[in-house]
């Protein structure tokens, strides 16, 4: 860094951005098909959000406004990836995007009630969830390794997680206003 | 919600989707703003579970998630921690609910739940063990099978027969006497010659040499379908092929002689075992026999047999006492399955080697960790012998305090074996360094203990049967439970590493069948 001010502006940055980051990534997670999509339009955004600070006013809310730019950079990276991979249709990445906007909390409260949901889980399914999902895991093989065909493991982990929304479902009924 | 949304929002994120099926989720996404919501909850889910994961890899959930001491302190997921301690009493609802669906499923007609010097051709089968469908064939000796329909067939060998389904078998060859009762009525046993269909009775029915059924009816009656008619045939008849006969009961074994036949094979069976354990009781090398043999189940003292005597007395907190391998001749067992169930011992001294080894039957393994015996706390140099839920036995010992040498064997139990007597020892034998394991007499695993862990004596101290307590920690307000969900009978520790011999003998003469 060549001026204390730009090192301050870096500090700030990445205090905002390290705070916003796992809610940011459920957003764009979101708007995709993979995570290894996910990860590579997190990296430009990252980028982008940086190169953007200048513009971005401390009195708003930094959530709202990476949002904003992670939407461009999912519909920008869809642009160029549409023909050989899964995506969504842009107006579904718009609809998506807007429903949620209306409440960007959502993700960090439902990734605390997670927390205390996964302590709910008797052990050897969260063992099997978080399996699943460890970083480069392919799930066939998470399969095998437990002993467990493709489809029985699929459905254990399906209902996993339905079992873990609904536990989550419960856990945010405050911040949802009691609604449900 | 729809389930087809819910199908269809899991597919997207195992990432298993086909384009039909994109589009269709993508029209619901659409049209719902219900959906939308739903969607960016799985997003959420599935983004917190990646988190969650990746902090946890090699650490949480790892197979070795007692590396460290087995006291519970955990620091570097507080998560894990709460987890691990398992506050009951919010946390059993959850449970049960998740179990349920995850319910388990068995395959399987009938039960066999007797059998007396039977030698089985083919698959065979011990008192307990669920049949499949398939074929069944005995050289000799008699068997009964409980049919899930209701009926009973008490079978003579040589027999030949395919059970088809919970009410229905093939008799190809041999002799059986059916008892139906009302519930199982309609039951079937099809020939190579005509077809008994049972009204609500009790039959005998012989193969011929020809495949035709020599049928007698003691009760009842049944139909007989062979050459395109029906005949019904009623207690006190015989039909052999086309003649008519008087039903004769003797020439059939039924339930009540398998009775007389099994208590009689018992009783040797006991006799043998009892001449032997003796010789238990007279080995210097016992520190703590308890062969279970003494009538007096209000008595809550467990009397230890060995030359060690009195002092090293069992006491029995909260289990139950209850029959045992033979258990209509007195022999008992203690049972572990209300929660804090336990068998209280202190055993003084420090060995070289030592040898566990009990009988035991397992109901089902509900704890993570399911006691055999275990010291209390875990100090260094004592250990700890249980199964762990995935059927493994597990035997440790501490080396130091952050030190625990683990040794698991194979998986020697699981749910079709619940009900059924097992033999289990350990053995820790620190003149070899190793942990040897076995299960009903055979070695399964000679695990050599690893240099950072070598220990050249061993302590037991306080220490108890079927759970794990910690009744000298008086800072602590919790216990882990590890209540075995069954019973043990006989149970004994040796302050020497006994032989594969020694075992396979000692399970040889311990064995009920």
């Amino acid at each position: 860094m060549e001026n204390p001010e730009t090192e301050e502006r870096y500090e700030q940055f990445v205090r905002l951005f390290t705070r916003c980051e796992p809610s940011l990534r459920a957003f764009v997670r979101s708007l995709l098909f993979s995570w290894d999509d996910v990860d590579e339009v997190m990296q430009n955004t990252g980028l982008v959000l940086w190169r953007k600070f200048s513009d971005f006013d401390p009195d708003t809310d930094f959530m709202k406004w990476a949002c904003v730019v992670a939407r461009f950079e999912v519909l920008a990276w869809r642009r160029d990836k549409a023909r050989d991979r899964h995506v969504f249709d842009e107006d579904v990445i718009n609809l998506l995007a807007e429903e949620a906007a209306v409440n960007l909390d959502r993700f960090s409260n439902q990734r605390h009630a997670l927390e205390k949901c996964l302590k709910k889980l008797p052990d050897n399914l969260r063992k099997i969830v978080l399996a699943a999902y460890e970083p480069g895991v392919k799930l066939n093989e998470v399969a095998e390794e437990l002993g467990k065909s493709a489809t029985a493991f699929y459905k254990m982990l399906n209902r996993t997680r339905a079992k873990l929304q609904e536990c989550i479902h419960v856990e945010t009924a405050a911040d949802r206003g009691g609604a449900g | 919600m729809s389930d087809r949304f819910e199908e269809l929002a899991q597919a997207w994120l195992n990432g298993a989707m086909s384009d039909a099926e994109s589009d269709e989720l993508q029209d619901m996404l659409r049209s719902s703003d219900e959906c939308r919501e739903r969607l960016l909850d799985f997003a959420s889910l599935d983004a917190g579970l990646r988190d969650f994961a990746s902090q946890a890899t090699g650490d949480v959930w790892s197979d070795h998630p007692d590396d460290k001491p087995n006291v519970i302190s955990f620091s570097t997921f507080g998560w894990l921690a709460a987890a691990a301690v398992v506050a009951i009493s919010t946390f059993v609802f959850f449970f049960l609910a998740l179990n349920k669906e995850d319910e388990m499923m068995g395959k399987g007609y009938a039960v066999l739940t007797r059998s007396v010097d039977v030698e089985w051709e083919g698959k065979s089968f011990e008192a307990g063990d669920i049949i499949p469908e398939g074929r069944i064939q005995l050289n000799s000796g008699v068997a009964q099978i409980e049919f899930f329909g209701g009926a009973t067939l008490v079978i003579e060998g040589p027999g030949d027969l395919d059970i088809r389904s919970a009410s229905e078998a093939f008799c190809r060859s041999g002799k059986l006497r059916a008892s139906v009762p009302p519930a199982a009525r309609g039951f079937v046993i099809d020939t190579p010659d005509g077809k008994v269909v049972d009204l609500g009775t009790e039959f005998g029915l012989e193969i011929g040499d020809k495949g035709a059924p020599e049928v007698h009816v003691f009760d009842g009656k049944v139909e007989l379908h062979r050459e395109g008619s029906v005949r019904e045939i009623v207690d006190g008849e015989a039909v052999s092929g086309d003649s008519e006969l008087t039903a004769d009961r003797s020439r059939f074994v039924s339930a009540l002689d398998l009775d007389s036949q099994v208590a009689e094979s018992n009783s040797a069976l006991f006799e043998r075992w009892r001449e032997f354990s003796r010789t238990v009781r007279r080995d210097p090398r016992v520190l703590a026999y308890f062969p279970m043999d003494q009538p007096g189940s209000w008595n809550r003292r467990l009397f230890n047999e060995a030359t060690t005597g009195s002092e090293i007395d069992g006491a029995i907190v909260g289990a139950n006492r209850v029959p045992g391998r033979w258990e209509d001749l007195g022999k008992s067992a203690v049972e572990f399955t209300p929660m804090g169930s336990r068998v209280r011992l202190a055993i003084p001294g420090e060995f070289e080697s030592l040898t566990f080894m009990c009988w035991v039957r397992v109901d089902s393994l509900d704890r993570v960790y399911n006691a055999l015996f275990l010291t209390d706390s875990y100090q260094p140099g004592e250990s700890h012998w249980q199964i762990q839920e995935d059927g493994r036995v597990l035997f440790s010992f501490l080396h130091s305090p952050k030190n625990n040498c683990m040794s698991r064997s194979p998986v020697v139990w699981d749910i079709s074996k619940s009900g059924q007597w097992m033999h289990l020892a350990a053995v820790l034998d620190l003149e070899k360094q190793v942990i040897r394991h076995y299960a009903d007499g055979e070695l399964t695993l000679e695990d050599p203990i690893g240099n950072r862990y070598r220990i050249s004596k061993t302590r037991l101290g306080h220490g108890e049967i079927g759970n794990w307590g910690l009744p000298n920690s008086p800072e602590k307000d919790w216990f882990a439970i590890r209540n075995l969900n069954g019973r043990i009978d006989e149970f004994a520790i040796y302050a020497d590493a006994l032989t594969s011999d020694e075992i396979a003998e000692i399970y040889r003469v311990g064995n009920p069948h």
